[in-house]
């Protein structure tokens, strides 16, 4: 009887082990980039140490990779664009190299790589004048605004004032502004602009014409996404109320950060800020606001 | 037989003799000015072809989680009271909180306007209770104008406001660097340190200490001033937005990815398993401004650098190598090495057989002489250190055989040179017994 439930025991240990050792493929060690997980029929963006089963899939964007780990404790690094089947990655992790594997696959890789080596990727130069003036707006992937009022901000070596020019993608100036500060306020819905969907921003110094910024681009949303962020946008306020109160507008960035439109999360935060001057933490939620996404960097 | 031995022991003693000569010739540095070879060798070890290409791949360590660290002491005491809820056990801070040369002015220290920031990072360190920070060994000047190197007494904490709550331990790592934006390179560490009477330890040992002290006290009763690391892998992400690096390997390193490692974002973001925080080592460090940020700031030469010898890039960030000294302590994955004797005898005796060897063909087979003797001499070279990158990727045992293939590549010569001295002594001898016979001939 006791050798019985011995058995038993070693039994349920075993399958225990058996259950947990089968219970994911891979685990994400590190992930850079917007890369999806489709486990069922859904999509959905990679979190660092979520689990991968057999049967999902792994979608990798331009750009971007993942540092997997397979159950068996071995690393596995995806870099290339693509969509995988995780079980397609575990088959590639059975067996490991020998020695004399690895000293084998070393002097080949070592014959090759060098020979085919593009030697002119690097320049004895460096960048600069781009620096001089740096406008706090978002990378051209972002640049996309739901609403029609956007706030150009900018960081200038070079001194005030400055002009600030709107052109379209024929380079043709739509509305050209001067100004002592280093913010402008622009509306969309200017008949100026009625026919554009992208514009090109440009800051320049006044007084010290060589200054000038990199071109930024702001971008008029889809008509399908427009109406999908709308929808949401309608509900949000619907919640919110119709006062219109800090708490809110910061609320409503926030919104807007969620859903990459960060043009317009930096007018609400401009609005917020101009609703109470002198709230130094509304000021430092902005600032943060640009770190986090990298609208401004740290020096 | 006696003398046969004692022959070859004779020849023996005589090649080690050479070879304190020529280590004292080229002390000298006579010919450093005409030798770039040896001058882009200088950091080169066999085992580092090990490290970097052949030993068989090492393992994920899941109990340590590498995060970027924030920009601004704000958002790292967000970070911290974040991850605190996670309940990690260790949570190891790979920055100094001070102004740099105790320049305490806001102009040459701008971090001290941010009193919220700093306020708040104090209280979140104080919160998480099980915060390990960095330190930095130094020397006063009394003690830098003795000709001491490795001994320091006096320290560099961040400040109190943050140290006094936390564990400090010394992040320095012995390179060759004078000072942090230098070239570094780095294989291995001190454990711990006497500092004015207090043992110090290392920042991955005072971490490994708060998450195992068993395992922690069994690596420093190893009782080694110096111990290599046992690299497992690294933490290296590669940014690709330029079309014409898509497709290329820009890897420094054979294993770019070791641990858990969440780029500051996307943990603000909450973009990650909770659970891959619990009862882990938390390191916070630079992996740069973003994952994929090809800043050299705190990144060191590694043995794990596919490019062994001569001009390469950094490939480990500071935090990274950190991890890597942690995962061999909790793993007990140590480098063992051999002890001055064993090295010494190990040369002492390839010699020997080797003379023994080439008496017996110089008796043997005299017209095959120089030309299996230059055979041996190679053969024996290249065995040795295929041995010592075979002993070390296989067996994680360091054999520093480089005076046993110093006297392999010195035998031959040192034979002929041994044997022209016998023969020459030979013929002196014979003419002096000729002189001395002639001379008793005469005067008979």
């Amino acid at each position: 009887m006791k050798k019985g439930r011995f058995l038993a025991l070693v039994g349920l240990f075993m399958l225990n082990t058996i259950v947990h050792g089968q219970d994911y493929a891979f685990r994400i060690l590190a992930n850079k980039g917007a890369n999806e997980i489709k486990s069922g029929d859904t999509w959905q963006p990679v979190k660092t140490g979520a689990s991968l089963k057999l049967g999902d899939e792994l979608r990798v964007t331009e750009n971007a990779s993942i540092g997997l780990v397979h159950s068996s404790g071995k690393p596995l690094e995806v870099k290339k664009a693509d969509t995988y089947k995780v079980a397609d990655l575990a088959s590639k992790m059975s067996g490991g190299s020998s020695v004399l594997n690895k000293y084998t696959d070393f002097i080949l890789s070592s014959n090759s790589a060098e020979a085919k080596k593009n030697r002119l990727s690097a320049t004895g130069a460096v960048h600069r004048g781009l620096e001089d003036i740096k406008v706090y707006l978002p990378e051209n992937q972002n640049a996309e605004i739901f609403g029609n009022i956007a706030f150009v901000n900018w960081e200038a070596k070079g001194g005030a004032p400055y002009v600030v020019s709107f052109k379209n993608m024929f380079d043709e100036e739509l509305v050209k502004m001067e100004t002592p500060e280093t913010s402008v306020r622009v509306d969309l819905s200017d008949p100026k602009f009625a026919n554009e969907t992208a514009i090109l921003v440009e800051v320049k110094s006044k007084a010290d014409g060589k200054s000038k910024s990199e071109q930024h681009l702001i971008k008029k949303l889809s008509q399908g996404r427009h109406e999908s962020i709308r929808k949401s946008y309608v509900e949000l306020n619907n919640e919110l109320g119709t006062e219109t109160t800090e708490l809110n507008k910061l609320i409503q960035a926030a919104f807007f950060e969620q859903n990459k439109l960060f043009i317009d999360a930096i007018t609400a935060y401009e609005e917020v800020i101009k609703m109470a001057p002198d709230n130094t933490s509304y000021k430092e939620s902005f600032e943060e606001f640009l770190l986090r996404n990298k609208l401004k960097v740290v020096k | 037989m006696k003398k046969f031995w004692l022959q070859c022991l004779s020849i023996t003693v005589f090649v080690f003799g050479m070879m304190w000569v020529v280590s004292k010739i080229t002390d000298l540095k006579f010919f450093q000015a005409f030798d770039p070879i040896s001058q882009a060798l200088t950091d080169f070890e066999m085992t580092d072809y090990a490290f970097s290409n052949l030993r068989p791949d090492p393992d994920v360590d899941q109990r340590i989680v590498i995060v970027n660290l924030a920009p601004t002491r704000a958002l790292i005491a967000q970070q911290i009271m974040k991850m605190k809820q996670d309940k990690p056990k260790v949570i190891g801070i790979d920055s100094f909180f001070n102004c740099e040369g105790g320049l305490y002015d806001t102009l040459n220290c701008p971090q001290l306007l941010d009193t919220l920031g700093n306020l708040m990072l104090a209280n979140a360190i104080q919160e998480a209770g099980n915060v390990v920070l960095v330190s930095k060994l130094m020397q006063t000047k009394k003690l830098q104008a003795g000709e001491e190197t490795d001994v320091y007494d006096s320290i560099e904490y961040s400040d109190r406001m943050f140290s006094e709550h936390a564990l400090n331990a010394f992040a320095s790592l012995p390179t060759e660097a004078d000072y942090q934006e230098d070239v570094k390179q780095c294989r291995s560490i001190f454990p711990s340190l006497m500092v004015n009477r207090r043992r110090e330890l290392a920042f991955s040992v005072g971490m490994s200490m708060l998450y195992d002290s068993v395992k922690t006290k069994g690596f420093l009763a190893r009782n080694k001033i110096e111990e290599i690391i046992n690299f497992r892998g690294n933490v290296e992400i590669q940014d690709t937005r330029l079309a014409s690096l898509s497709s290329k390997d820009l890897s420094t390193t054979r294993y770019p990815i070791m641990f858990y490692a969440i780029d500051w974002e996307a943990f603000l973001n909450d973009e990650y398993v909770h659970d891959i925080f619990n009862n882990s080592i938390v390191i916070m460090g630079s992996l740069g401004d973003y994952f994929g940020d090809p800043s050299w700031d705190d990144k060191f030469f590694t043995p794990l650098n596919k490019k062994v010898a001569g001009r390469a890039n950094p490939d480990m960030f500071g935090v990274v190598l950190h991890a890597n000294v942690v995962a061999m302590i909790i793993n007990e994955d140590f480098v063992n090495e051999l002890s001055p004797w064993q090295k010494y005898s190990i040369a002492f005796l390839a010699c020997l057989f080797t003379v023994a060897l080439f008496i017996v063909i110089d008796k043997k087979l005299p017209t095959w002489f120089d030309a299996l003797s230059v055979l041996i001499q190679v053969f024996l070279i290249l065995a040795t250190s295929g041995l010592v990158v075979y002993g070390f990727a296989s067996f994680a045992y360091k054999l520093d055989l480089s005076l046993t293939i110093a006297s392999s590549a010195l035998v031959g010569p040192c034979y002929d040179i041994f044997k022209g001295f016998k023969n020459q002594f030979a013929i002196w001898r014979k003419k002096r017994m000729l002189t001395n016979t002639s001379e008793e001939v005469l005067t008979n």
